[in-house]
């Protein structure tokens, strides 16, 4: 009996070759790989899509190369095609973050350095506390779409979100370009989370928000513009860089200026009570997401941004494998998007 | 081309004597082990050709197996009987009375055995890990309730099911994918100080310690080296594996605790290990663990099949 149903689901329908997140490996892109205070003459070692990447500073200058400055017998070989002709990756630094050119270094561009208009371009004025760093036992593409998806926090993380499925009216409007993809999210009459009551300040039972979420398809590389009414902006950077075809790193900065205290220095900390609640449900995921005979995945009317998520990836992905790594007239990473996010005007 | 089954890791050196033969079921072959005069191993299979008693019941009589039921002697190099108890003066042993005999060699502490066709091809293809500050070795051997292909797998994806090394804690966040360097395959994870129990420092930016699993092509065997994030290496574990009887796995292990190791564990952990065994190769495996441990860099490998991998290019999917 048992035989007979397996064999009847897996054929009645469509498997999920279509939807294969682990596979991808978008290239010619800035990773924001470190935060910028974490590299020192010391060096330390990031993953890019399973490249090794050594960031320190010599002498006051960034470096990023594909091996060990320090160890002569390092195992890992030094010039690839991600690297120039001595192992070294293009980098920069910039919104607090060192970022790395992952992709052929002759298409290196400063101008596709993303812009982040909350946070200051020479990376001043953000505090340790607003900085954390994140693993997810996941790939990149799971984890961008878990943070596309909008009805999981009500079930993960209601304790810290509050009740968003108990909202009056709960709208999302979602656009896109070939390189990008903003889900904008406008809920009236919530219930305010405990969180923002309780080190916020925010004593009215109920609370509107807007919540827009800018994502980098090539890089993970996610800008979050959460406003509340009464409330305060949690505006948030969060770039998942994909450690390899299983896990993700995310180094997350806060712009929490607006929020008063204690919320200012409580609400970066959440990240490792979400974080960890994420995780339980993405570990298993992406080894269901390896295999193509797995069934194709169902969806429900709440999943628009996250199908059309794979829509994008997926046609990135293909114009990438025929050879086609240029960024389509439609797009300008480092374009302002302030008025993207909602923002009255960026830094 | 050598197949992965065409040298047998069957045990630590230690664990074969010039006194008591030693029985080991690996590859599909019973073996009876033991060292001859001049103290050399020898592998014979483990059945008498008269009445196919175990030889490993006999005893070892000047560096010859003697079957324990009539007293046939054997010849561990050759495999040749040279002696028939009770034979008249003038008869000599019929030279078709033979058992098979394996060549064997020792390599880096392990006892190797090639079932190849043809003459053995010299070592086995594994390279010694540098002997340069060890500071402690220890070796054991076993057979598990897993089959080779799951226990493989296991050896990838949830090391920390298998063995634990006292102060250490091994993570599951891989860095990168499998990678090859035409020799082996290989895979990195963070891990950090602390007990093996507990979970992981979520909080932590930089972990200081990487596992790099590390297995051969041609041959069943990994090597986990537990490294600082500047790859000194702190500690190795060999461990070679094979199959066994009714779907077992046996395997056996050395593991090497190097002087950079205390100098880099922190001291609170130094004391609170201190009277522990360096290292633990879990005897029996925790099934529910085993059942429930996520899929991981073992995919990349599941698609290999045994000929395939000992020819494998190194072009992982």
């Amino acid at each position: 009996m048992t035989n007979i149903k397996h064999h009847l689901s897996t054929s009645a329908r469509k498997t999920a070759r279509d939807w294969l997140p682990s596979a991808f490996d978008l290239r010619d892109t800035w990773f924001p790989v470190a935060h910028a205070n974490h590299v020192s003459s010391r060096p330390v070692v990031r993953m890019i899509h399973a490249q090794p990447c050594y960031l320190w500073r010599a002498n006051g200058k960034l470096l990023a190369a594909r091996f060990h400055p320090f160890v002569k017998s390092s195992s890992s070989a030094r010039h690839t095609q991600f690297t120039n002709e001595c192992g070294f990756y293009p980098a920069a630094e910039g919104y607090g973050y060192v970022w790395v050119w992952y992709g052929n270094p002759d298409n290196v561009s400063l101008d596709l350095l993303p812009q982040i208009p909350f946070l200051h371009r020479d990376g001043t004025n953000i505090p340790g506390y607003m900085r954390t760093t994140v693993r997810f036992d996941a790939c990149s593409p799971l984890s961008v779409e878990n943070l596309l998806d909008l009805t999981h926090a009500d079930f993960l993380h209601g304790e810290v979100v509050g009740g968003e499925g108990e909202a009056q009216s709960d709208t999302v409007e979602t656009s896109y370009t070939s390189e990008t993809l903003t889900r904008t999210r406008y809920v009236f009459g919530k219930p305010v989370s405990p969180v923002m009551r309780w080190f916020g300040g925010v004593r009215a039972r109920y609370q509107d928000f807007r919540s827009t979420l800018h994502v980098h398809l090539r890089s993970n590389l996610c800008i979050s513009y959460p406003r509340f009414s009464p409330g305060f902006d949690v505006p948030n950077v969060q770039p998942f860089v994909p450690s390899g075809k299983y896990r993700s790193r995310v180094n997350q900065i806060f712009n929490l200026h607006d929020a008063p205290m204690p919320f200012r220095r409580i609400m970066p900390r959440m990240a490792y009570i979400v974080g960890p609640q994420d995780n339980s449900v993405m570990r298993p995921q992406t080894p269901a997401y390896i295999l193509e005979s797995a069934p194709e995945d169902l969806h429900s009317r709440f999943d628009a941004p996250g199908a059309r998520y794979r829509q994008l990836m997926n046609k990135l992905w293909e114009r990438q494998q025929s050879g086609d790594y240029s960024y389509a007239g439609d797009v300008d990473p480092g374009a302002d998007i302030a008025h993207i996010l909602g923002m009255d005007r960026a830094l | 081309m050598i197949s992965t089954q065409d040298w047998l890791i069957v045990a630590p050196v230690e664990h074969v004597s010039d006194t008591e033969p030693v029985a080991i079921s690996s590859g599909g072959y019973d073996f009876a082990l033991f060292r001859d005069d001049g103290g050399a191993v020898k592998a014979v299979e483990n059945r008498c050709p008269h009445r196919r008693v175990p030889l490993t019941q006999g005893k070892i009589i000047k560096g010859a197996i003697r079957c324990a039921y009539h007293g046939w002697t054997f010849d561990g190099s050759t495999g040749s009987c040279i002696q028939v108890p009770n034979l008249g003066e003038q008869e000599r042993v019929p030279p078709n009375l033979r058992v098979t005999a394996f060549s064997v060699v020792e390599h880096l502490g392990f006892v190797c055995i090639w079932v190849g066709d043809g003459d053995n091809p010299g070592l086995p293809p594994f390279q010694a890990s540098s002997t340069l500050g060890v500071k402690s070795e220890s070796y054991g051997s076993g057979t598990t309730c897993l089959s080779v292909n799951d226990y493989r797998n296991i050896l990838f994806d949830a090391p920390n099911l298998l063995f634990e090394i006292p102060g250490v804690r091994l993570t599951d966040f891989y860095l990168g994918d499998v990678d090859t360097d035409g020799a082996s395959v290989s895979v990195d994870r963070e891990a950090e100080w602390g007990e093996a129990c507990k979970p992981a420092n979520i909080k932590s930016v930089d972990r200081p310690l990487i596992l790099r699993t590390k297995h051969c092509i041609g041959v069943n065997k990994v090597r986990y080296e537990l490294m600082t994030d500047s790859e000194t290496v702190l500690a190795t574990l060999s461990l070679a594996y094979s199959e066994s009887r009714r779907g077992t796995t046996r395997y056996c292990w050395r593991f090497c605790r190097y002087a950079e190791f205390h100098r880099h564990q922190p001291s609170k952990y130094r004391m609170r290990f201190r009277r522990r065994d360096p290292v633990k190769v879990f005897d029996s495996l925790d099934g529910d663990a085993i059942a429930t441990a996520l899929v991981g860099p073992s995919a990349d490998l599941a698609v290999l099949s045994e000929p395939e991998l000992s020819a494998f290019d190194g072009s992982l999917a």
